[in-house]
This record gives C-alpha cells, structure tokens and sequence, in this order.
C-alpha cells in the first residue's frame, strides 16, 4: 500500500478530481453567499459576493483543465505507470471525463454570480 | 502496521496444468466437503442462514412485500380522490395514509429493495463466495425485517406518523403534533436507515475486496459501479438524516429546541439536513436500477454495452452532483435568488449523466439485435417512463417554474415518473431477468407480457394527468377537493390508472406463486448472458473462483463455466475447513488473502429483534422494557463478535495456479480495516453535519450566542482536551506493547504493559467528557434554553455516546487479551477500536475547539 | 355545475399557473410552455432514436451504435440545451424579484392553522384593516405580501398571479406581483400544515383602482348595527356565547384575535378559509358542527344553539356586510 507507488486513495482522488473541485468550489460560492446574506454583513460584502464568486470560478475550472490536460497527456496517479494498458486507457479517460464535467458544472455554477444581484 | 503485508502475486503465467491454476478431476471428498461448509441450517434454524443467496431473497422479498403494502395504501388514496369532497377515508387517516405510504416506498422498500438485489447479485457477479461480513447483512436484514414491520403496524392502531414523509418541523414539534406518531417516524425510520449503512459497508468493502482474480476496475460490471457510488451515496448522505432524526426526537422528548424559533431554533436547518439526505436519496435508489439495466441491456442485444467508460463516468458524475441539489427542494422558502441559482445549475449538471446512460442503452440495442423478451420489455418501458420524467426534472430545477409547481400534482407526477419509471421498472426486468438464478423455472413469458402492458398503460394513465392536475393548482396531500376546478375527471383518470398498475402487480404475484421456486437446482442462463452471476453455483456460490480476462467473461472465455464447475480455477475446496473466499487489492483485484467468513448464528437474528424491540418500545415510551432489550442486543451483539477475529488458521494456504495466501491479515490491506474505516466516515460526515447545524444555527439566531465571557473560562476546554490526548496516547502506546506479543503467547507476562495501557485509556475518554460536561454547565448553560445550548450539548452527548461505546470496545478488546484471543499478529479487535478511539478523540478535540474558540471569534 | 371543457380548466381556471393574469405569472407561463415544446421535441427524438435501433435493418443503424451517438446525445446535446435554458431562467427570475416602489400596497397575510389572517398596512389617513381568508387588491399596482406563520409552515400560493412562497417561524417573506385584470383567483396553502390543510384556501378579489378603494373605505367601517330584532337577537346570541373570545367585530364588545376578524364576514365570498360558499346556511352549519366540517380547526362545534337561535346568529353574521 504505502512506499513510491500512489496509494489507492490518491488514485481515487485523482480520479475524481474534477468533481471534487466542482464539489469544493460549489460549496464555497453556496457558503459564502448564505453567511454573506444571512448575517446582512452592510453592503459592501453583498457586492464583493459576485466577482469572489467570479474569481473562484476561474480558478476552479482552471484546476480542471489542468486535471484534464493531466490526463489527456497520461500523467497523473493512477495512470503514469500502470502496467496493464487497459486499465491505464480506462483511468485515463474516466479522470478526464470527470474533468471535462467538474468544469461544465464549475461554469454552470459560476453563471448565476453575473446574472444574479446578490441577497434578493 | 504492514507487518503482515505480503508480496501480491500478479501473475497470469502461474497456471495449473491445463493452463488453469488447479487440475481436475479433484479429489474424491472435496466437494461434499465444500457443500457442507457452505450449507443452509435445516428447520427452524434455517433462519439463522447468512449465506447472500438465501439473505438476499428475504430482503428482496420483504422488500416487495412493503411495495405491496404501501401501493394498497396509495390505492385507498386514489379511492378518496376519485371524485371530490368523496368520504371514504377521514382526514386523519388520509393524513396517515399519505405520510405512511411515501415513507413505507423511500425507506421501506425503495432503498432495502436495491441493497437487498445487491447483497444477492453481487457476491455472484464478482464470483465471490458471500460478502466479506455475512452476519452484517443477516443482521441489516433481520433489523429491517422486525423494525419495517412494527412501524408498518402503527397504522392498525391509528397511531401512524400523519405530517408527511418529509416531516418538516414544527408541525412535527411537540406542540403541533403531541401524540407518539411522529415518534413512530423517528425511532422507527432512525433504525432502519442504521441497517442502510451496515448493508452500505458491506457493499463497499465487497465490491472493492472481494472479486474475481483480475477483475481489475476496467473490468467491473457496472452493477457493482453502480453500487459502489449507491453505498457511497448512503454512507454521505444517511448521517444527515439520521443526525435531523436524532435532533428532533431529543426536541420532542427533552425540549432541546433546535428547530423551534422563539428559542433561536430554525424550521430551515431541518430542511437543510433533511433535503442534503433526500436528493441524493433518489440516486441511491435510482443508480443501482441503472446499472441493473446496464446489465441487462447487454444481454438482450447480446453485445456488450457500448461506451462501458462514460457509463461508469456517468454514475460517478450523478453521485457527486446528487449531493449539490438538495435546496432544489426548497426553491419557495425565501432562499435569496443568488443561492438558489447554484442549486438550479447543480440541478441541470445533475441531468446530463442520465442523458449519457440512455443513449449507451440505447447505442448498444442498436448495435445488437434486440430480443423483446419481458425483461427487454420492462426496459423499453422504463426508457420511455424515465425520458419524461429526467425532462420534467430539468424543468422543476428551473427556480421560477418550481414556484409554481413544487408541491403540487406536477410533483408528484415528476417524481413518480422518476421512481416508478428509473427503479420499479428496471426492478420488475431485473426480477423477470435474474429468477432463473433463484428459481427451477423462469416466470412466464406469455404472462409477463400482461403484466408489463398494465403496469405500463396503468402508470401513464395515472400519472400522465397528474402534470395538468398539478399546474391547474391541485396541491399534493390534500384529502379532498371542491368541484368546479377541473380537477374531477383528471383525479378520476389517475385512479383509473391505480388500479390497472394493481391488476399487473396481482397478475406478477400469481405468476411468481405458480412458478417461483427457490432451489438450488435452478433454471440457469437461460438468456444467454455474460457475467460471472451465470456460473453454476450452489450454496457454496462456484466450484471454484475464475481468473477473468474481460467484462464478459462467460462470452469471451470459451469453457469458463465447465472449468469453473470442475474446480479447475482457484479455491475449488475449503482449506481450513470452514467458509472462505479471496480478498484482492481494490484496483486491479490480485489475491491478497483467503478471508475466513463465520457462519449462521442465533446472534444475528436476536440482536436484531432486540434491537428492534428496543426503538419500538421507546416510541411507546416502555423505558425499562426497552432498556432490557437494549441490553440483550448488545450482549448478542457482543457474542456475535466473539468468534469473527479467529487469527490465521494456518501460515498460508494453496488456492491454486502455484498462488499461496495467507489466512489472516491485520492493518490497511485487511477488510476489517477497510470497514472500519468507511464506517468512521459515516461518523465524520454526521459529525460534519452536526458542525453545519451549529453554524447554522449561528447565521440564523446570533442573539442566542454568547459573549465570550459567558463561556467557560479558556483554561477549562483545555483540561478535557489534555485528556482526550491522554487517552490517544494511551492506545498508541497499548498498540505497541501489542506488537511484541507473540502469537499465542498470550499468558506471557509481556502482555500486561498492553493491558495497563488500554485500561488507563478508558477512564481518561471519560473523565474528557465528564470535565467538557461539566465546564459546559458550569456556566449555567441549559440544554433547554436556546438552540445555542442544545446544539453544544449535542456535542457533549455525542461525546458522551462515544465515550460508552469505547468502554464497551475497549472492555471487549481486554476480555479477548485475557481469554487469549488476542496478540501480535491476531489483532483485528484491537486495530478496530483503535480507529474508532483516535477518531472520536479527534472528534473531540475539534468540538472543543469550535464551542470554545467560535463565540470568541465572532462574539468579541 | 355545468361539465366545463378541458380546455377552459386550462386557459381559465380559477386556481390555474396556465391561466396568467399578472406578469409574475405570465413570465413563468411563458418559460413552462417553451420548456414544454422543447421537451416534447427532445423525448419525441429520443423515442424515434430508440425506435430505430430496434426496427431498422441491422445494416441501417450502424451511425447509432457507436460511442459518438452517446458523447453527442448524452453530452454535447444536453450541454448546449441546458446552458441556454440556465440563462434564460436565471434572466427571468431576476426580473421575478422586484424591489418596493413608493406606490406599493403592503400587505401582511399570517398562516394559521387553517386559515389566512391578513392585515393591510395604514396609507394615508385610513387605518390598518384586518380581515380573514379574502384579499382585495387593486389592478395595475405593485403589491407585496409580507408572509409570516403563527404556527406551522404554510405556503401563499394563488396560481393565476405568481409562484409560491412559503410562510416560516421566525422569518418574513417577500412576494412582490402585479394584477393585470379584474378577476377572482383562487389560492391555496401548498404545505402540509397538519390535519385541514386541505381546507385552507383563499380568494383573491382584483379590483380597478377606484373600486378598491371603495372596498376600502367600506372595510375601514365598524359593523354595521342590526337592522332587524332577529339580528339584534343574532347579535346577543353571539356575544353571549363567547364567540367575541375569539373573534373580533368592530364596534362590539367582541375583540378577540385568536380567530378571523368577522367585522365585515358577510361581504366575504366563502367561509372557514374558501372552504363553503358564505351564505345564512353555510353559516349556521359551520357554527353548530365546525369540527365535523373541518375537523382539527381550532373552532369548537357549538350545539348548543337551537335551531331558531342558530339562524339568528347566521343571519347577524351575514348581514356584517
């Protein structure tokens, strides 16, 4: 399990990783506007809401394109260095599919901050 | 902690003679010896039987029978709302029947049917010989079993919960609901979302350690894919509903107001909690049907399922974005806009695997030639069923058209397209599909096919109107209705429809009493399919445990099932002569170990009646009755694991092709380990939701929260915290004075230092939530007077609850050092409460950190 | 009642989302007819899809049988559709949640279990006036709902206007909309609120400006004086009854607050929250046997009247014009 080859855990990781920046992004665009709206925290908070959110958007689907490029170039745990072809072209593409859909949903997500006025 | 690792073989080149890893003929004896093993209790004892095959047809059957029970309910329903202002049924008992009938589908038959299939399918598709804990499923189902039909039975005595399955507070709150029904609900539903996740940690553990040698995850039926992420799903979502539960019921027993708003409690955080389980609910019941259909579908077009990879991309795709749309339940609460938006884009993500998957089935009909058997009927059926209802699902994730129609017919036509049309349908093709495995003869073609046609002209006719009742303004869970609102003929169709869903449900009945026979003799692969679920099997599941090559073994491994049935591949016997199978690496599914599994016993089942009986009979408020069999239940808990840590039988064992495993391994590669692990993330995650609650709770009544200097003085969380490291260093230190305890060497005075350790981590736990406890209520905090103080008392009581089971588990841990049955290498027991005492001393530390350090952020 | 056409239900049903007459309304009319063409297409090209791969010679499906129909039907398709529709809604909604105007009408409307107490907020020289289960409104005015709940969860929902919003403990909601036309629209509580929640609806009575303040000033008045020696009788009866505890009739000693203010209860279209049309039957059955008609409402059945008292007291509250 441990030693110089990526445990199952980082594999799994890998993996998921344009989900689980999609999953880390939505809930910190959700959690911040819900503290911001809620506790009424003036007006500058309110406006600041809309370009945070735009920042992490980019940042967010930046990372999955990096995840994506990652894994169209054969890098990465779980892919890099496994023997069995089959299962490196299966990794492969699963982690670049998950990628391809973190970044759709991080932009799904990050869309509302331009078209939204904050805490109506 | 790797000491026991061993070097995994990987070897396709070590082969028996033949090519294969054993010879055959076998030896005289080896079968009989392998039956016997593996066999089924006789008479009454028979229902002590763990072995998956028989568990899972109980589940699977008790299971349907809830879906017999709940339709009638809704058939009484449909009665009543035949025709306006009609008097069959009073307003209280429609409430009931409502209440009862969403509940008895999500909980009682919804998510047990899909787990039950998987306790009987996958074990059989991953060629193991039973799932890695069989008394843990015993006990999932026998829990289920005695607990579903107690609540079922609140509603022969008119006490059943009447305020709706989704039990929004505070209509279910004391004050609006004093009688014990809504506590029925709570107790009753608690517990069997408890033997959820026990069926959800067998199946992890199962799909990731024990399958075929080579399976590796490329080569993994979707079935178990879809399952993995179902008991994923379970093990994130399920904590949030229990913990919203648990809050409640102390709510209503003790007055810890957390819901109630005089007292800085908020109606929304149970929305929240209860919603963050119930959207991924419908996944979890929806995925397993998927991949069901994923593993028909290739069978009925006999070629394999096109685009395997985006499939599986799919289901793991709806797994995460399940989890980010449970406010799309909560659309019309005043949420602001910007919020909800978020939900609405999870919502239209949430749509696109589902769009993938069906045009793979889709794809590979095309690609093959469709066989139009009842199965591939009941698949069609569910294309069309679930198309439209995926479609509606986008429309009620647009926040402005679900203000409209959230909680009206539309809904409830949504919904039912969506559960009826992407689970009872592929539920129905997958009993059609897979009773040749269970049974001598398959149900009835000719039969099948009136059972579909009512079933699917009954289904639309009933809730295809539904959508117009729903937008012309008919609310759901309305006893009655006036005339004149155009409702009456759209209500009269659907009851229409009702019934023609009942005649094909009695039609399946008939058939399945007239030909449904469990024998071990059965019909076979009358359909031609691939997977390893085909193989000749018996109690003791195959022969002999393949070496596959491909997702379709039994199509691209000529001879597979013949060498199979002649033990010519791995573990044809049973080496240290009680129940075994394989464990193999998660990922590319190499033998690591031969497990050895326990076999029947009374402990399971009796646990599980007092288990039950203790929820039961504290709804009822029996308090010593239930204390007893509180006590009973552990105690055969207890029992239950005395013998399940057995140590290696012997060094190694020879399970062919040249391949020799050990029999007993401790620390990360043991699936021991692997359970408790996924086990402690079911408590982190209800942890995890108990931190949001508080935060919550904070954004919504900060006037509740104390100054900074109404909490107890910063020197006092610092003693408990000192403590609960105490007793982490403590175990540290007993495991390893463990480590240099021979094995067997059990009476050696080497020992005791383990001993003395371990025993001094019991007091100090302790003596950590007794020191929390007390600065708490120093400051003359109660429980009673604000949602601030019952939510940091909950941290104390979940401490508190930690701190029994950890006395329970070490006292355990120390009966077995003295009885012998525990050293260096034979440590599972101990390595369990290990994990389990590091994490709630963690656990700890962290709540003492937020109840100390959070007012003082924001407070100052 | 005369059997009404299908389409009538539809396009002018009193409690109806298809039947807009307000642009909160016709705004989410428009998105669900364009959402219902465009799904209707989308499941109609999926069924000839499946169709086709059953029917079709072997030879002739073969551009459906690989995995470009999956990323092309299953990804791309859905992508393009969905992103549209995200934008279009989310511009919708934005223009669904308006800020108050000066001319706003603000009306308080409660959530009790089971009826509706609203309450519309003084203007200009009139006081505040309260009234139960009916809410007149004047056309071609903003108008905000103020929700609260004195119980349980409710949910304000009148189809033909705008979208639900629910009524929570411990928060106020906001729901701004606007009447194109005269009209009655029905609405009704759309969450579960405990046992009558099937009964707890409501009208909505639009009316031109000027004839709303008519209603207004008419609303504004104290009961009017009984006419008659049987509603003077009707009077005493009921406020030696003690239905005053409850209920409130300005311009009597009757001032209670636990139940609907019947001040003006006769000039109301229904009673016991548009549950039975308001007339001097409907009035005396709900009295002698509430909790059979509505059980688990909070009004006791009151059989202690005879029959001849019983349509005093009926007539009295009907002639509360």
């Amino acid at each position: 399990m441990r030693g110089a080859r990526p445990g199952f855990l980082t594999k799994m990781l890998f993996l998921n990783a344009g989900l689980v920046l999609w999953a880390a992004h939505f809930g910190f665009v959700y959690g911040l506007t819900g503290v911001v709206c809620a506790r009424g925290l003036g007006t500058a908070w309110p406006a600041a809401v809309p370009f945070v959110v735009a920042f992490a958007t980019v940042v967010a689907a930046g990372l999955s394109l990096v995840v994506l490029f990652a894994a169209v170039l054969g890098r990465g745990p779980g892919i890099a260095g496994e023997p069995d072809p089959a299962l490196r072209v299966f990794w492969r593409s699963v982690t670049g599919g998950v990628a391809v859909f973190g970044f759709v949903a991080i932009v799904w997500s990050g869309l509302p901050a331009v078209l939204i006025r904050p805490c109506a | 902690m790797t000491a026991t690792v061993h070097k995994t073989p990987r070897a396709e080149e070590r082969t028996g003679p033949a090519g294969l890893p054993n010879p055959a003929p076998r030896p005289e004896g080896e079968i009989e010896a392998l039956k016997h093993v593996w066999r089924a209790p006789k008479g009454l004892n028979f229902i002590t039987v763990v072995n998956n095959t028989y568990v899972g047809l109980f589940y699977v059957g008790t299971a349907f029978l809830f879906f017999i029970l709940a339709g009638i309910l809704a058939l009484i329903m449909r009665t009543q709302l035949a025709v306006p202002q009609a008097d069959i049924v009073s307003q209280g008992t429609y409430n009931q029947l409502f209440t009862m009938h969403g509940t008895m589908m999500m909980f009682l038959f919804a998510v047990p049917a899909v787990e039950a299939m998987g306790v009987y399918l996958l074990p059989n598709m991953q060629a193991a010989r039973d799932l890695p804990f069989p008394r843990l499923s015993a006990y999932a189902f026998w829990a289920y079993f005695f607990g579903g039909l107690a609540f079922f039975c609140s509603l022969l005595f008119q006490v059943a919960p009447d305020t709706g399955w989704f039990m929004y507070p505070p209509l279910t709150g004391t004050k609006y609901s004093p009688g014990i029904n809504a506590d029925f609900w709570l107790l009753g539903i608690g517990f069997i979302e408890i033997s959820a996740i026990a069926g959800a940690i067998e199946i992890i553990v199962g799909v990731l350690k024990t399958r075929a040698p080579g399976m590796s995850l490329d080569k993994l039926p979707v079935y178990a894919w879809a399952m993995l992420v179902f008991a994923a799903l379970i093990v994130f979502a399920f904590p949030a509903v229990i913990l919203c539960t648990l809050l409640l019921e102390i709510e209503r027993a003790f007055g810890w107001p957390f819901f109630i708003a005089e007292k800085g409690g908020s109606a929304m955080l149970w929305q929240h909690l209860f919603w963050f389980f119930g959207h991924p609910e419908v996944y979890i019941i929806f995925l397993p049907a998927a991949g069901m259909v994923s593993m028909m579908v290739p069978t009925i077009a006999q070629t394999p399922l096109v685009g395997y990879r985006l499939v599986v991309l799919a289901i793991v795709a709806t797994g995460f974005f399940s989890f980010g749309v449970w406010v799309h339940h909560m659309f019309a609460t005043g949420i602001p806009q910007l919020s909800l938006s978020f939900f609405s884009a999870a919502s239209m993500a949430v749509s696109v695997p589902s769009g993938i998957q069906v045009f793979a089935w889709i794809a590979t009909i095309a690609n093959g030639r469709l066989q139009l058997t009842t199965p591939a009927l009941f698949i069609l059926g569910f294309l069309f069923i679930f198309t439209l209802g995926g479609l509606t699902g986008v429309m009620v994730g647009m926040v402005p058209f679900d203000w409209q129609v959230h909680d009206t017919y539309f809904v409830v036509a949504h919904f039912h397209y969506v559960l009826i049309g992407g689970m009872v349908f592929p539920l129905f093709a997958a009993f059609y599909y897979w009773t040749p495995l269970a049974s001598r003869k398959p149900l009835s073609e000719k039969l099948g096919r009136w059972v579909f046609g009512l079933m699917f002209v009954g289904m639309n006719v009933t809730f295809f109107p539904m959508h117009l009742t729903g937008l012309i303004g008919m609310p759901r869970r309305v006893y009655t209705y006036p005339a004149g609102l155009g409702w009456d003929w759209l209500n009269m169709t659907s009851t229409i429809g009702a019934f023609m869903i009942a005649a094909g449900v009695a039609l399946f009945l008939f058939d399945l009493v007239r030909r449904f026979r469990i024998t071990e003799d059965n019909a076979g692969n009358i359909w031609n399919a691939g997977t390893l679920e085909w193989l000749p099997s018996g109690d003791y599941a195959n022969r002999s445990i393949p070496r596959v090559t491909s997702r379709e073994p039994l199509w691209d491994q000529p001879h597979l099932a013949a060498d199979v049935e002649a033990g010519r591949y791995y573990l044809p016997n049973a080496p240290t002569g009680g129940r075994e199978t394989i464990v193999t690496s998660p990922i590319t599914a190499e033998p690591q170990y031969v497990v050895q599994m326990p076999g029947p016993s009374w402990a399971t089942v009796l646990g599980a009646f007092f288990t039950a009986a203790f929820f039961i009979l504290l709804t009822v408020k029996l308090v010593i009755p239930a204390i007893v069999c509180a006590v009973i239940a552990v105690g055969m808990v207890i029992w239950w694991l005395w013998d399940t840590d057995p140590g290696p039988a012997q060094a190694t064992v020879d399970i062919g092709g040249g391949i020799r495993l050990p029999t007993y391994v401790t620390g990360p590669m043991s699936h021991s380990w692997w359970a408790m692990v996924v086990l402690l993330m079911v408590a982190g995650t209800l942890y995890a939701c108990l931190l949001f609650s508080y935060l919550f709770l904070w954004t919504v009544s900060p006037d509740v929260w104390p100054k900074p200097d109404a909490l107890p003085e910063l020197p006092w969380p610092l003693l408990p915290a000192v403590l609960y490291a105490a007793s982490s260093l403590a175990v540290v230190l007993a495991s390893r004075s463990l480590r240099r305890v021979p094995a067997g060497g059990a009476g050696a005075a080497g020992v005791w230092p383990m001993r003395i350790a371990l025993a001094a981590a019991i007091p100090l736990v302790v003596a950590a939530v007794a020191t929390d406890l007390a600065a708490q209520s120093g400051t003359g905090l109660q429980p009673t007077e604000s949602a601030y103080g019952a939510v940091v008392y909950m941290f104390v009581s979940l401490q508190g609850f930690y701190a029994v089971v950890l006395v329970l588990m070490g006292v355990f841990t120390l009966a077995r050092s003295l009885a012998g049955k525990l050293d260096g290498v034979r440590r599972g027991t101990f390595d369990n409460t290990m994990l389990l005492w590091h994490f709630a001393v963690v656990q700890g530390l962290v709540g003492l950190a937020v109840t100390a350090l959070f007012p003082r952020l924001v407070g100052g | 009642m005369a059997r009404s056409s299908i389409i009538d239900d539809v396009f002018s049903g009193l409690q109806s989302a298809l039947a807009p007459a307000g642009p909160n309304a016709s705004g989410i009319a428009e998105l669900s007819w364009i959402m219902f063409a465009a799904a209707a297409v989308i499941f109609v090209v999926v069924m000839v899809f499946l169709a086709a791969a059953i029917l079709l010679p072997p030879g002739r499906r073969g551009w459906l049988s690989g995995q470009g129909v999956v990323i092309a039907g299953g990804i791309v398709f859905p992508v393009v559709v969905l992103t549209a529709l995200l934008v279009y809604g989310l511009a919708l909604a934005r223009t669904l949640v308006r800020e108050d105007t000066p001319d706003t009408l603000r009306i308080h409307v409660i959530g009790e279990q089971f009826w509706w107490r609203v309450r519309y907020e003084r203007e200009g020289e009139g006081d505040e006036i309260v009234t139960a289960n009916e809410i007149h409104v004047p056309t071609g005015r903003p108008i905000r709902f103020l929700l609260t709940t004195r119980d349980v969860i409710h949910s304000f929902w009148i189809p033909s206007l705008a979208g639900k919003l629910d009524m929570i403990p411990g928060q106020t909601n906001g729901l701004t909309l606007a009447v194109e036309r005269p009209g009655v629209y029905r609405g009704q509580c759309a969450e579960f609120c405990g046992g009558a929640h099937a009964l707890m609806a409501f009208d909505v009575v639009a009316h031109a400006p000027a004839d709303f303040a008519a209603w207004r000033e008419a609303q504004l008045r104290r009961a009017v004086e009984p006419a008659t020696p049987l509603l003077a009788r009707g009077r005493e009866l009921f406020l030696a009854a003690g239905c005053g505890a409850c209920h409130a009739v300005r311009g009597t000693p009757a001032t209670g607050s636990i139940g609907p203010d019947l001040t003006h209860v006769g000039s109301r279209r229904s009673i016991a929250a548009g549950s039975f049309p308001n007339n001097q039957g409907t009035l005396a059955g709900w009295i002698a046997d509430s909790q059979h008609l509505k059980p688990s409402n909070r009004m006791p059945s009151f059989p202690v009247f005879s029959g001849e008292d019983l349509r005093a007291v009926a007539a009295y509250l009907e002639s509360l014009k």
